[in-house]
């Protein structure tokens, strides 16, 4: 017996060391999510009114002509790619890398990055680093980061195998190397270096806090701290692996989960019976934005509908919602618990009341997951789906108190205004149609062809453009254009249109080169 | 000496149960290792030692013929001992082995998913899974189970319910 007790000491001692040793192996495993490799994602398209140079593609060079009606060259096709243009310069691509170019064509930032990113009004530059170290391969890559100002000016530097950079209008972002945590100020001031401390862990920065918790028996308490280390506020809460805490405000906090679900509580911890859930695991992170609005749509889960708080937890809207829109040009979508649709101004007084009935039939797929924009007017007009309907059903009722049945291959793109009236129905061999912005909207045609219409319904740019897609499965979307300031960038053709379907664009792309024929 | 002895059983005891190919031999000494082992486990387990019994339970991975079972229990483990990411990370690797998993039955698979949901915390999807489930084809131990799980999806979509289900680390 007491060699067991002995062996069992033994074992404790032994794998005390193994189970530390184990964890602090995980501090040397790199963030996949930080998007240092995605840097073939879309195009942000640039508002017209806002920048001083357009990208005009030659074959697969860019270049930059002058936002005017002269189109003078500013620099010669040169780029191999143009991620973002900002009144500052654009974010393009060259042998090396990314990097940012004025209209003079100096690279203000040099382009040897992986992935260059806009983060509140400065520029962050990711690459992949690798250190050779005594570790196993997979624990030696890192993320190397460089932050610069808009003119060039380099702010600071920091290596980080995970890190949260400036969210939002925060002004001071994380880094964490191996197990030592770097918090940097936008300026570019390094303001607080720590250990990892298992008993007081770090959780994050939330509304400029930092954000710690302790375990205390079966549950945790959350700390804020200011930059000054003075405490701002804690939160008693049963979860180990909360993203962010806000203190919306005296006795109302907000809690950031993980897979996009966010938590309300009061000031004791105790939660609240409203909240939002992805309803995924694994597969969406979190916006660490999302407790930096004014009010929130939630779902009671209880009474399993939603309704809307403010940051005092006052209810705005109550919890009788089947769904509640983001607001759009002043109005909001909602759909009740019986299936009326209607739109409503922001202190809850309907507008537009009892749509057509067949709205929601036909438009709120269409317009939310196809589109994917709020369901609402663009210059005065909104976007329905309708069909032809052909006999009332008795039975069978899917939608409501009404149905019919349809005829096939009958649906339709129609746009109405704020009094109910429809103004345009296009004919349902369109295959297509967006939402209008600065009185053109995008429709495809019968042949799959993009152009846009006016207000009158008529073609305004003729249909010979494509939409593209973008995306990977399982969430492919539709990259639909749209005017903004003038110019609408077509992702197929990889550049801009002007308002009068001047294209800044010429030459071949790069499935010209091709021939699919066979 | 007697200490270097310990030692030297000890590293047997653990090389024996993370080496891959074994003889027959092999696996019966295995097998006799795990179960020293996890009567280890279980008492560093009933002590609420939860670091130790971490430790122990990463060395006992193919003493387990189970893998879904194994990453339950490591995340229910993680969990006990506060490490909510660690305990997650456990408890997703669960769930696409059982997502994949080609042996189960949907009644078996979806109680498994079921519990799974609810030790993250996601009644949403757990209310989903619980009305797919064929309750007439259900042993009786799977309905009582099922009926505990239906009361802590139940108890309201935004309060937690993770530390009250319990789990045995070996049966």
């Amino acid at each position: 017996m007491r060699k067991l007790i002995h062996l069992v000491i033994l074992f404790t001692s032994g794998y005390s060391a193994s189970a530390q040793s184990d964890t602090l192996e995980n501090f040397y495993i790199y963030n996949d999510q930080i998007p240092i490799d995605r840097v073939e994602r879309e195009h942000i398209p640039l508002n017209g009114n806002e920048v001083d140079m357009i990208p005009f593609r030659v074959d697969s060079l860019f270049g930059f002509v002058e936002n005017n009606a002269s189109r003078k060259w500013l620099i010669k096709p040169t780029f191999e790619q143009v991620f973002a243009v900002y009144k500052e310069g654009a974010i393009v691509k060259k042998e090396y890398g990314y990097g940012l170019v004025n209209s003079k064509n100096e690279m203000v930032i040099p382009s040897f990055y992986e992935n260059l990113i806009k983060e509140n009004n400065i520029y962050h530059g990711l690459i992949a680093g690798v250190i050779d170290t005594a570790m196993p391969e997979m624990y030696n890559s890192y993320i190397y980061n460089q932050y610069f100002s808009k003119t060039g000016e380099f702010l600071f530097e920091e290596n980080a195998h995970d890190q949260r950079s400036f969210i939002g209008d925060d002004t001071l972002a994380w880094f964490r190397f191996g197990t030592t945590y770097h918090i940097w100020s936008i300026s570019g001031k390094l303001m607080r270096s720590f250990r990892y401390n298992e008993k007081m862990r770090f959780a994050g920065i939330a509304d400029n806090l930092l954000i710690y918790f302790e375990p205390v028996g079966d549950s945790f308490m959350y700390y804020a701290f200011n930059i000054k280390e003075e405490l701002v506020f804690k939160l008693p809460s049963e979860w180990g692996w909360l993203q962010g805490v806000y203190k919306l405000s005296n006795d109302l906090y907000g809690l950031i989960g993980q897979d996009a679900d966010y938590f309300f509580s009061d000031g004791k911890g105790n939660l609240k019976p409203y909240g939002v859930y992805s309803g995924y695991v694994g597969f969406f992170n979190s916006d660490l934005e999302y407790f930096k609005q004014n009010h929130f749509i939630v779902k009671n889960g209880e009474l399993e509908m939603l309704g809307m708080i403010n940051r005092n937890g006052e209810t705005l809207f109550e919890f009788k919602y089947k769904y509640i829109g983001e607001l759009q040009d002043g109005l909001r979508f909602i759909r009740d618990k019986d299936e009326e649709t209607l739109f409503i101004d922001q202190t809850g007084a309907k507008v537009i009341d009892a749509l057509d009935k067949w709205y929601i039939a036909g438009s709120y797929k269409y317009l939310l997951q196809v589109l994917q924009q709020p369901i609402g007017f663009y210059d005065g007009l909104c976007l329905g789906v309708d069909f032809v309907k052909l006999s009332e059903k008795k039975s069978g009722d899917l939608i409501g108190k009404h149905s019919y049945e349809m005829h096939p291959d009958s649906t339709f793109f129609y746009y109405f205004d704020q009094t109910g009236k429809r103004q345009i129905e296009l004919n349902s061999n369109m295959k297509f149609a967006g939402n209008f912005s600065e009185g053109l909207a995008p429709v495809v045609n019968a042949e799959g062809a993009l152009g846009f219409i006016n207000k009158k319904g008529e073609w305004a740019i003729k249909p010979e453009y494509e939409l593209a897609t973008a995306g990977s499965y399982p969430l492919p979307y539709l990259v639909v254009p749209q005017f903004i300031g003038g110019y609408a960038y077509i992702k197929s053709f990889k550049g801009y249109i002007d308002k009068d379907g001047k294209p800044m664009f010429s030459g071949k792309r790069l499935e010209d080169h091709y021939d699919f024929s066979h | 000496m007697k200490t270097l002895v310990s030692v030297l059983i000890l590293i047997t005891l653990i090389s024996a149960c993370v080496k891959n190919k074994k003889t027959d031999t092999e696996i019966f000494k295995m097998e006799a290792n795990c179960l020293t082992l996890k009567e280890e486990i279980q008492k560093q387990f009933d002590n609420k030692d939860y670091p130790v019994t971490i430790a122990l339970f990463k060395t006992v991975e193919e003493c387990y013929n189970d893998p879904i079972a194994y990453y339950m229990r490591l995340g229910y483990l993680y969990q006990l001992n506060n490490q909510g990411l660690q305990a997650r990370e456990y408890f997703i690797k669960a769930i696409t082995l059982i997502e994949n998993n080609q042996v189960l039955s949907d009644n078996e698979r979806s109680l498994a998913l079921v519990t799974l949901y609810l030790m993250l915390n996601k009644k949403a999807i757990a209310k989903k899974e619980i009305k797919r489930i064929n309750k007439n084809a259900l042993s009786r131990v799977q309905q009582k189970e099922l009926k505990g799980l239906e009361e802590m999806a139940n108890i309201g979509e935004f309060i937690s319910v993770s530390y009250k289900i319990e789990m045995h680390l070996f049966e």
